[in-house]
């Protein structure tokens, strides 16, 4: 098979596993806008210090555990080296030009582009998908409704993408070709799911699923962003 | 006592591409009434479902004309017909919006304070630890559960199941059976459509046949011209396995003490597989729903890496064709799919389609293709997925046909199914 296609399946195959890895995991019931400014607070801190994103690296770390969903970080954190490894390198250069510790400006860049990608990406996995429609349903119902179906399609294109590279390298076809028959298949889904859930649209009315332990972790991670902006 | 009408539906007609698909179709149905739809592919079942939810006009634009009324109020649009009718269609994975079941179920307005009773008819459907997964790893018959469970929670009037088996292996097809039970002993007239007239003999209590448009009502299954046809069918199958040769080739892939488990289980799906597979051999794996026969036809590919032990493939000329065809066709029309060879395009009756887009094949048509081409790659294995699900059983028939010709030129086949048809064709089983 050809190795591009081989590639881009394992690479597809690792974007599903870092995103879409669990179901409806308890720490999706949490409160959206705490998960932000968590991740808003973080993501200064990170900038600001190197011990500070090593801080909220470790702090990321546990509350995955406390979770249970470790699995997650392992694959987001080898999905973040690729920009995170590009970044330093390019860091390295320029430092290396200007004659300063190349080991210290990898490590520095490294460090808070693995931090930085961790936090986004705890943002990603503890979004409150039934908490995001009902706002979105106060605003629009149709803006709410079309995010659930986002959320339920993005999984299931990138599970079938992962597929059909790797079925097409086997037949030893160009990745293009696999590009182009993927919006076909877009197309299908779409079709299907235009008959599937026609009906739907007119009983669709979201309701929040909540969980008191997670809202309590997500204060306490606040409380410790908060103080971190002190270091 | 007498129970009250709850669907009645007069002189419905519907047009579209240029011909009449239903005609002056009359019936009615009473509260708890099961009504079994049957009829060859193309005969317009699934547009009569459609026709009484209003997608035939409002998606798939089609002229509909005649009555129906649910409780006495007239139903002329799908906002009308989302109060009175639940419809599951023909794909169940498509009827779920939501990314995870739970929260399709209570997102429904008809599910208010519904957690207990979703918590008590999921238990009884079997489908309870499956309510938190990712819609998108439920497999056929959980998707259809899911719908089921939200039929019977949410108290819709009427519900329409479209080719509701077509993707089960027999203890699912058992599940939905007791499910479409449960939903009807709550006052809901289901009207089902599906071939397996076996299977729901004396669990409907009406059977319409349609042919050609028109309909007629019978009291049981075995009754309708249907069940005439099914039986020659089964006849022919029998004939195919007395022609088949087998004779044991070389070795093209063994695996060894292969184990297997996806990185969200702590359990393993595939446990210690030993098997063998042979040139001029067909290998059929079977098993229920979930129990991996997809996923150990992806260890054998090499799309999924076993968690511990080894495959040894001979061969490099490998080819997965999987469940849904479209992920193996590579071009947009036939004819460049199958490099314009008018063989091979013969070989699976579509030497007059070579010059049609995909997009307007049939799925019997597609996974014809899908199999078509693999075939011209002349792979020493060929490894497929489910080739007959969601097919009716005349073109499952003509798959199995295809498959036994292919076996017959000399490459290994390896099939993962639970379709029974294989048993007649395979000339080696494994059991997951």
């Amino acid at each position: 098979m050809t190795s591009i296609s081989k590639i881009l399946s394992r690479l597809t195959q690792l974007v599903l596993r870092s995103l879409f890895l669990y179901g409806l995991i308890e720490a999706r019931k949490g409160s959206t806008l705490l998960q932000l400014l968590f991740t808003a607070m973080a993501l200064v801190a990170v900038v600001r210090s190197e011990f500070a994103a090593l801080c909220i690296l470790f702090v990321v770390f546990v509350v995955y555990i406390v979770y249970g969903i470790e699995k997650y970080l392992k694959y987001s954190l080898v999905l973040a080296l690729l920009p995170a490894i590009w970044m330093s390198l390019s860091n390295m250069l320029i430092i290396y030009l200007k004659g300063g510790d190349i080991i210290r400006a990898f490590l520095s860049v490294f460090l808070r582009a693995e931090a930085g990608s961790a936090v986004v990406l705890l943002l990603l996995h503890t979004l409150n998908i039934s908490e995001l429609c009902f706002i979105l349903y106060k605003l629009s119902p149709i803006t709410s409704f079309a995010t659930a179906l986002f959320w339920r399609l993005a999984s299931q294109l990138i599970k079938e993408t992962t597929e059909m590279l790797y079925i097409h390298g086997l037949k030893g076809e160009k990745t293009w070709k696999t590009l182009a028959m993927l919006f076909i298949r877009g197309e299908e889904v779409v079709q299907y799911f235009t008959e599937g859930i026609h009906l739907k649209q007119y009983s669709y009315k979201p309701k929040v699923v909540y969980s008191t332990r997670v809202i309590a972790i997500q204060i306490i991670l606040l409380v410790v962003a908060m103080l971190l902006q002190f270091l | 006592m007498k129970k009250r009408v709850v669907l009645e539906v007069k002189n419905l007609t519907v047009y579209g591409n240029s011909r009449t698909i239903l005609r002056n179709i009359s019936f009615s149905l009473e509260e708890g009434e099961r009504l079994l739809v049957v009829g060859r592919s193309g005969s317009g079942k699934t547009t009569l479902l459609r026709s009484l939810v209003g997608i035939a006009q409002e998606v798939f634009g089609l002229t509909v004309s005649g009555s129906i009324h649910v409780y006495g109020e007239r139903v002329s649009n799908s906002a009308k017909a989302s109060k009175h009718f639940f419809y599951v269609p023909q794909e169940p994975w498509y009827s779920i919006a939501a990314p995870y079941p739970i929260l399709e179920l209570i997102f429904d307005d008809r599910c208010n304070d519904c957690l207990e009773s979703v918590e008590r008819f999921s238990r009884k459907l079997g489908i309870h630890e499956k309510l938190y997964k990712a819609s998108t790893d439920l497999s056929a018959g959980e998707a259809q559960r899911i719908a089921l469970l939200q039929a019977l929670i949410s108290k819709y009037h009427v519900v329409l199941i479209d080719e509701v088996t077509s993707y089960l292996d027999p203890e699912a097809k058992r599940s939905v059976v007791e499910a479409v039970k449960a939903i009807s002993e709550q006052g809901t007239a289901v009207i089902i459509v599906d071939h397996d007239i076996e299977l729901w003999r004396g669990k409907v209590d009406r059977v319409l046949h349609i042919d050609k448009g028109a309909i007629r009502l019978y009291d049981d299954p075995a009754g309708t011209p249907i069940a005439l046809d099914l039986e020659k069918l089964k006849y022919e199958l029998k004939n195919l396995r007395q022609m088949m040769k087998y004779s044991e080739g070389a070795s093209v892939l063994i695996t060894e003490n292969v184990w297997f488990k996806y990185p969200d289980s702590d359990t393993y799906i595939l446990k210690d597989v030993h098997m063998t597979v042979h040139q001029h051999e067909i290998t059929w794996i079977k098993g229920k729903s979930g129990r991996g026969k997809s996923t150990l036809l992806k260890v054998l590919a090499g799309v999924l890496k076993p968690s511990r032990g080894q495959v040894k493939r001979f061969v490099n000329e490998v080819q997965l064709v999987s469940e849904n065809p479209l992920h193996y066709i590579s071009n947009p029309i036939v004819g460049e799919e199958l490099q314009w060879d008018n063989n091979i395009a013969a070989l699976v009756e579509l030497d007059d389609k070579l010059n049609v887009s995909i997009m307007f094949l049939s799925s019997g048509e597609r996974r014809r293709l899908a199999i078509a081409s693999a075939f011209q790659k002349q792979p020493k294995l060929l490894l497929i997925d489910e080739p007959t699900v969601g097919l009716d059983p005349w073109n499952a028939i003509a798959i199995t046909k295809l498959l036994s010709m292919l076996q017959s030129k000399g490459s290994a086949i390896v099939v993962a199914s639970h379709g029974e048809e294989f048993q007649y064709i395979a000339s080696r089983v494994v059991e997951v």
